[in-house]
């Protein structure tokens, strides 16, 4: 099965990310500043343009301050680096100056209207800001002063006509990353992250809960459903719906059931004409034969018929039943088809009942289809044998070809064969597999000693 | 002897009908309630087999008016109805016995002789096995119609066989039969007396036979040639 990965390995990645993210973009919130809601002196550089030209400022001063340097005099330079020349042509308008020194003095290579520009702020200004080109009223959207402490000593930088492109983000985020308080907002950032990761871990815990749950149902527990109540929202429709679908699947079963039990039901009548018939047949070899095909045809419809009722609502799981005395009737019935045949069946007499707990009919035709089983693999002249033990454990013994220990699961499955081109047995085993666990019992299948197969069965015996 | 066979099955009925007719019963046959108890006004009847699903309702209902009509009549239910609460049902309405369905020939026969045989009763038909006529009533045995003698306890064993011709009966159930409470039997005992019993049946050459199977029991039935 492919997994699609662990969910709150997923959504803590993704309030990690959207974190990330809001706290880097945080600078361009700040400025921008919808027009019309503040006072003029506050609108710093106006309107989503602003904002987003600001994301290219980092590119524009990282450029500048790497063309800064230091004469032979000592003096402020400002270089026309390759970098620089080619980030101009690409921003036509694009025009800096840089003061640094005791007075403030423009750098050699600044535009001197933006230095005088900024020289109208204050004589060597601090902290940054937009500022007015020339005699606009406004400060353009395009334009930053900042102080920086560059490699060749602290500087104001003014920058004008830097524009908005996408791979200049790249420089923001890197600025923005160097520039963080990392003690402040690292633990910050862990806490949030171990939030979310708590809080999906806590919010799915009733889905794990029911899916314990879901695991223990099968076809005799339909009838079980999953807790509804404080269930999360998010929850709570999937559990309805697995509810729901319970339902259904039940009601599905319980109308097979129905058909199964009618359908065995109504065959009852015509296999008991059936059997009156050939009871009154006169050809006896014939009778011989057809008496033992029909009371086979009779043991895996009773089979069946026990199989559905069981699940049913009509189900006595209470009986209390003599095992011996049932099982010496079945065994009476099959040593009457065994009588002229080469085959025997005996049972080993015992003076104390057995009593146990169960379905009458459903206990009798497991008996009847493993002594029946028995018989088919006995060899001719062979004595199939059959004792009830004190502990409520019935042993059918064979003397046929035994069931090799790597079968011994598999015979109980639905139309299990020993090979391909053999006859399979068919339901019966797995019908009586499905009627033991019905039954709280249990069936199995050891070694004969010496040779052969010994179905065991054991019973719910019956308190005194 | 006339027996009430109330059954809505046709076919099945046929079947039931002829075998207790073959056993030397006079049988009516009934296929409602209604029906039922007309031919309960006209005859008199020792012994009703019922079908407890019929056409006209469930026959445990019918079962009260039956036994005001006649007394004495047993009643057998017969059903595909098989759970406890049913059978308890239907014993509880005044059955005697309750068989359910498929049900052999052989076992209702014994049944119904069961159900005939009490202290004061009518005569039961005799038991024909083969050549072998057994009167459950004298309890005497006869081959072709010359009476044949045995001893007590072999009759008693005979007996017991006869009404459940063609079924296993345990040792156990014999044991209690053929001898007394106070009798104390080795169960050797009882193996020399179906031996001697299988024995004369051989000499006789009467077409019955005795056959048993270890810890199952034995029984009486027609040779099978």
């Amino acid at each position: 099965m492919k997994s699609a990965g662990s969910l709150w390995l997923r959504l803590t990645a993704l309030v990690a990310l959207s974190v990330s993210v809001i706290y880097l973009l945080t600078p361009i919130a700040y400025f921008y500043s919808p027009p019309d809601t503040l006072p003029d002196s506050q609108k710093l550089v106006g309107g989503y343009s602003g904002a987003l030209n600001f994301l290219s400022l980092s590119k524009a001063q990282n450029l500048v301050i790497g063309a800064l340097a230091r004469d032979a005099k000592g003096a402020l330079v400002l270089e026309r680096t390759k970098e620089l020349r080619a980030y101009a042509a690409a921003n036509p308008g694009f025009r800096y100056a840089a003061l640094g020194g005791p007075q403030c003095q423009p750098a050699a290579g600044s535009d001197p209207e933006v230095a005088a520009a900024i020289k109208k702020i204050a004589d060597c200004p601090l902290g940054y800001g937009p500022f007015e080109l020339g005699d606009a009223v406004r400060p353009a959207p395009w334009s930053f002063y900042s102080t920086y402490n560059s490699p060749v000593g602290a500087v104001a930088l003014a920058l004008y006509g830097y524009r908005f492109h996408w791979e200049d983000v790249l420089y923001f985020l890197r600025d923005q990353l160097r520039d963080t308080q990392w003690s402040y907002f690292g633990p910050t950032f862990i806490a949030l992250i171990l939030a979310s990761a708590l809080s999906v871990r806590r919010g799915l815990a009733p889905l794990r809960k029911a899916a314990r749950r879901l695991e223990a149902i099968d076809m005799n527990a339909l009838n079980s459903r999953l807790a509804a109540e404080d269930l999360p929202s998010e929850v709570a429709p999937f559990v309805q719906a697995v509810n729901r679908m319970l339902e259904r699947v039940e009601s599905g079963v319980v109308q097979q059931k129905r058909f199964v039990a009618n359908a065995a039901h109504e065959l009852r009548t015509p296999l008991a004409v059936l059997r009156a018939r050939v009871e009154a047949s006169e050809d006896s070899k014939l009778k011989g034969h057809l008496k033992r095909d029909v009371t086979r045809i009779g043991a895996i419809m009773e089979q069946l018929l026990a199989s559905a009722r069981l699940g049913g609502p009509g189900a006595d799981m209470a009986q209390r039943i003599d095992l011996a005395d049932l099982a010496w009737r079945v065994v009476a019935d099959y040593a009457l088809l065994c009588l002229d045949r080469d085959r025997r069946i005996e049972f080993e007499e015992r003076e104390q009942p057995v009593f146990v707990l169960g379905d009458r009919r459903a206990i009798e035709s497991v008996i009847a289809n493993v002594i029946d089983n028995a018989l088919r693999a006995e060899p001719a002249g062979g004595t199939v044998l059959v004792r009830v033990r004190d502990d409520a454990v019935l042993e059918v013994a064979d003397h046929g070809d035994g069931v090799d220990p790597n079968d011994r699961e598999a015979i109980f499955e639905p139309f299990w064969r020993k090979r391909e081109t053999s006859p399979g047995v068919g339901l019966g085993l797995a019908i009586a597999h499905e009627l033991m666990t019905k039954l709280s019992g249990r069936i199995w299948v050891e070694d004969t000693p010496n040779a052969g197969a010994t179905f065991k069965i054991s019973f719910r015996a019956s308190p005194d | 002897m006339r027996i009430l066979v109330v059954e809505d099955e046709r076919e099945l009925a046929g079947q039931i009908v002829g075998e207790i007719r073959r056993n030397g019963f006079v049988v009516d046959f009934a296929e409602t309630i209604a029906s039922a108890s007309e031919a309960l006004e006209l005859y008199p009847y020792s012994l009703a087999l019922l079908d407890r699903r019929l056409p006209d309702g469930d026959a445990t209902q019918a079962i009260p008016a039956m036994r005001r009509a006649q007394p004495g009549i047993r009643v057998i239910m017969l059903s595909a109805l098989d759970g406890l609460e049913e059978r308890v049902q239907g014993l509880d309405a005044g059955a005697d016995d309750y068989l359910t369905k498929p049900c052999p020939l052989v076992e209702l026969m014994a049944r119904i002789r069961a159900s005939l045989r009490r202290p004061g009763g009518e005569l039961l038909p005799p038991v024909k096995v083969g050549a072998l006529t057994f009167d459950l009533n004298a309890r005497s045995a006869s081959v072709r119609n010359a009476a044949v003698a045995f001893h007590a306890r072999e009759l008693a064993l005979l007996d017991a066989l006869a009404r459940r011709v063609g079924q296993f009966v345990r040792r156990t159930a014999l044991m209690e039969e053929i001898y007394g409470y106070d009798d104390n039997v080795q169960p050797h005992a009882l193996t020399m007396v179906i031996s001697r019993v299988r024995q004369r049946l051989i000499e006789l050459d009467c077409g019955a036979e005795i056959v048993s199977e270890r810890g199952v029991g034995c029984m009486l039935r027609e040779k099978v040639s």
